[in-house]
């Protein structure tokens, strides 16, 4: 299976995914040039592990800063997560926020709030 | 009488409390820069999230939005963030096509009535409609500038002729306690 490697640098994620084990997690901040094109690959490792993958699947969002537009991104691997969901897959998402980081805390109750997936806020120092 | 001007300029960002000015294209390469930039002067600024934010949704407005073009056709403007005791004060300033004047006017104002949870219920619809997936983002990104300002947005335009007018945006991050 496909997996799925990228470097974080300084206006992009670092990005992994293992298909074997249904881990995807994404991590730092995300302001690229064209956001649409940096999550392309990110988007088509999910449909690829979706439509082959019996397995549970955890995503770990540890996300520093993102623009609006990676926003939209994010928004689309949430719906990918969802239908997956909706075909009896385990899907588990923890979404990491520095506990004085309202902003990104207050980002992952809004993606929540409208998703219908195990949805985990986590806290750390 | 350039180097006079020169001067003078010094002395207006000096008594200002002007901490950046740049106008130039704004490439992503420029926008990295100037926001580490940013990120290493305000460090010790409890807003600097909020700030970095709003410079990075008015880069990308410039970038896109711009009439005015370098040779590589990257979006020229100017950027500038300034210090009062209370707040900084953060500006973005490029030409548009006057055609566009009226929208640009009514999104505004339609952002300026409503309080943080309005906007918030506002930013989640935007994204879902994706209606500005062809217009490269604009429109979340003024949201989200609304979003992180501690003032109604503010924002003029000057009319340079009869086909461009000039867009100035002001957003107020408060230095907080």
């Amino acid at each position: 299976m496909p997996n799925l490697e990228l470097a974080k640098t300084i206006d992009t994620p670092a990005i992994h995914f293992d298909h074997e084990s249904g881990k995807l997690g994404i991590e730092g901040e995300s302001y690229p040039e064209n956001a649409m094109e940096f999550y392309r690959p990110v988007l088509e490792s999910l449909v690829t592990f979706a439509e082959n993958g019996e397995i549970p699947l955890q995503v770990d969002f540890k996300m520093l800063y993102f623009n609006s537009s990676s926003s939209k991104c994010l928004l689309d691997i949430f719906d990918i997560l969802e239908e997956y969901a909706a075909s009896d897959k385990d899907v588990t998402v923890n979404w990491y926020y520095q506990e004085d980081d309202e902003d990104i805390k207050e980002s992952g109750e809004d993606f929540a709030e409208d998703l219908n997936l195990t949805f985990n806020l986590i806290a750390y120092s | 009488m350039l180097l006079r001007q020169l001067f003078e300029n010094y002395h207006t960002l000096d008594n200002q409390k002007i901490l950046m000015f740049y106008k130039g294209a704004v490439s992503q390469e420029t926008m990295v820069d100037l926001g580490s930039f940013l990120r290493s002067s305000l460090c010790g600024s409890k807003k600097i999230r909020n700030i970095f934010s709003v410079f990075i949704e008015m880069s990308h407005n410039i970038r896109h939005h711009s009439l005015e073009r370098d040779q590589n056709q990257v979006g020229v403007g100017l950027f500038m963030i300034q210090q009062t005791p209370e707040f900084y004060t953060l500006s973005s300033g490029n030409p548009v096509p006057k055609e566009r004047v009226a929208e640009i006017r009514e999104k505004l104002e339609h952002l300026r009535s409503l309080d943080k949870e309005g906007l918030r219920k506002l930013y989640k619809e935007r994204r879902r409609s994706g209606e500005d997936r062809t217009t490269k983002g604009a429109g979340l990104g003024l949201i989200e500038m609304a979003k992180k300002s501690d003032h109604p947005l503010d924002f003029e335009f000057f009319d340079c002729d009869p086909q461009t007018t000039l867009f100035r945006l002001t957003v107020k991050v408060s230095k907080g306690e």
